[in-house]
């Protein structure tokens, strides 16, 4: 049952992108635009083949600093959320710091971490958490105060120990809403690593997305974007599917 | 508010204090749009080992009571004791069944029925067999591993029950359990119910708008009415226990029901 709903989903997937290239075929052969405008998509995968090495190459820095990125916000968020909602204190003197740096445009930052930090890889990664972490804390500190208060009544009448009950209760019932805050956070830690790559950096699909600007390769740019929306779609597929795993008690995961 | 202490439980035997015993008690909810009144000088007591029925119109507070004897609402007045303490916080001895069976969804059934000692820091192994034999009892054999939402809104108060019962609490608060089932399913445990409790002396308040489940389960029906919220009767049930399928043909089963029907009738909650 679930390997025939799982093959209907990458039948549909794989319809949907075909009737994306084809109508993006159709436009280029019906319109005729000039390459550096609009490449068709052969030209795009000519490209591909060419510059295999290069992309590659570039590639790993950019995948490196979106994993990277992603488990540092993890790692962060996590563990800041418990605390948050633990610490009664901490929730009052920190989260509004945290919702005021979240205001922040990250893109406005990325100079300023140049500044400090230099064009290494450790100020690209930086903007990737700052932009990424946000979700996961958000929904993380959500979900753990989100216990339905009957429950609560429910445990006290119990005489449960405070410590078991976060850790039984509230962190369990925190999962669903950490795994969404995740899914949030993995197409934004592509766009912090792009970001980064923009401002600071000789390495990644962000500097090459630049370099073939300056130089109108069209067809270059496009075959970046095609592999940054397949590698954010993955993360994104990736994490449903551990969601799928970890939480399958969760209506969410119940197919009708 | 002479009217409910006229309306007392029949004189005590002797001048002790029953084992629950409330005098006054009232609850005052304080809300955006105003002063509500929940309860309004409610007088009551429990013997040990009694199984007592709250009965009313929704809206009269029985819920309410239940919460205050459970420890987890406290009275706004008056006077509530538990073996003569007063209750600040729920009896070490008590367990309490929710309207809605509050499963946690993360667990399987067995883990359910643990959940109890596991979030009391307890060591659980000592009661895993005892777990298994109260499922089986209501019929769960073989669900120990299967997760909530698996199973029909029958067995899932069920496994409720299972998590109450195996604190083996000498105080069982029921709070309208079986409302949300079928009429087949909740007879039936009603039925579970009564076997499990003739195991061990325990002293159980069911609050319940089923009047023919009041008087099936209970020694005594205290009768409720809403606006005000007020005691209105303390009903005594006399019917042979164990009770069991045959119980509803006794001629007294009848009775009962017809009287507190007619009561609710004279009493304006019902009209025809």
């Amino acid at each position: 049952m679930a390997d025939a709903s799982q093959g209907r989903r990458i039948f549909w997937a794989l319809a949907s992108i075909g009737l994306t290239l084809a109508l993006w075929s159709l436009v280029v052969v019906a319109v005729r635009p000039p390459a550096y405008v609009l490449p068709a998509p052969w030209e795009v995968l000519t490209r591909f083949w060419t510059d295999r090495g290069l992309i590659a190459s570039h590639g790993l820095t950019t995948i490196g600093e979106i994993l990277a990125g992603l488990l540092l916000s993890a790692v962060i968020a996590v563990p800041l959320g418990i605390v948050i909602v633990a610490v009664p204190v901490i929730d009052r003197l920190v989260y509004p710091i945290l919702v005021a740096f979240n205001s922040i445009p990250k893109v406005a930052l990325a100079p300023l971490f140049v500044v400090w930090f230099g064009y290494g890889l450790f100020p690209r990664v930086l903007i990737t958490v700052s932009i990424a972490f946000f979700p996961v804390l958000v929904a993380m500190v959500g979900g753990l105060k989100s216990v339905d208060p009957d429950i609560i009544r429910l445990t006290r009448s119990m005489r449960a120990r405070p410590l078991h009950v976060f850790l039984r209760v509230r962190l369990p019932n925190a999962l669903p809403a950490a795994f969404s805050g995740f899914k949030v956070a993995t197409s934004l830690a592509v766009i912090g690593a792009i970001i980064g790559e923009f401002v600071a950096s000789d390495r990644g699909w962000g500097y090459l997305l630049v370099q073939a600007s300056g130089t109108l390769d069209t067809p270059l740019m496009f075959a970046i974007v095609v592999l940054l929306a397949l590698v954010a779609s993955l993360l994104f597929y990736g994490v449903d599917f551990a969601e799928r795993r970890v939480i399958s008690w969760h209506a969410s995961q119940r197919q009708l | 508010m002479s009217a409910v202490r006229q309306t007392m439980p029949a004189s005590q035997p002797d001048p002790a204090r029953p084992f629950i015993a409330l005098d006054g008690v009232s609850k005052v909810f304080e809300t955006p749009g105003g002063r509500v009144t929940a309860i309004e000088a409610a007088s009551l007591g429990i013997a040990a080992g009694e199984t007592m029925a709250l009965i009313g119109p929704s809206g009269c507070g029985k819920s309410t009571l239940l919460m205050m004897v459970a420890g987890l609402l406290s009275p706004s007045g008056g006077r509530l004791t538990i073996g003569d303490q007063p209750v600040t916080a729920p009896h070490p001895d008590l367990a309490v069944v929710f309207q809605r069976d509050l499963l946690f969804d993360w667990q399987t059934v067995l883990g359910n029925v643990l959940s109890p000692f596991v979030l009391r820091g307890e060591p659980v192994q000592a009661h895993v067999d005892r777990a298994r034999r109260l499922l089986d009892h209501v019929g769960l054999a073989g669900f120990e591993d299967r997760r909530p939402y698996e199973l029909s809104g029958g067995m899932r108060q069920r496994v409720a029950l299972c998590r109450a019962l195996i604190q083996d609490p000498s105080i069982l608060l029921l709070d309208e359990p079986f409302a949300a089932l079928d009429a087949l399913t909740r007879e039936q445990m009603q039925l579970d119910l009564q076997r499990i409790a003739m195991e061990a002396t325990r002293t159980t308040i069911l609050v319940t708008h089923d009047i023919a489940e009041a008087v099936f389960m209970a020694d005594s029906v205290v009768v409720m009415t809403a606006r005000p919220s007020q005691i209105r009767e303390v009903i005594r049930i006399d019917l042979p226990r164990p009770r069991t399928v045959q119980t509803r043909n006794h001629p007294d089963f009848g009775r009962h029901v017809a009287e507190i029907h007619d009561l609710f009738t004279r009493l304006g909650v019902l009209h025809g």
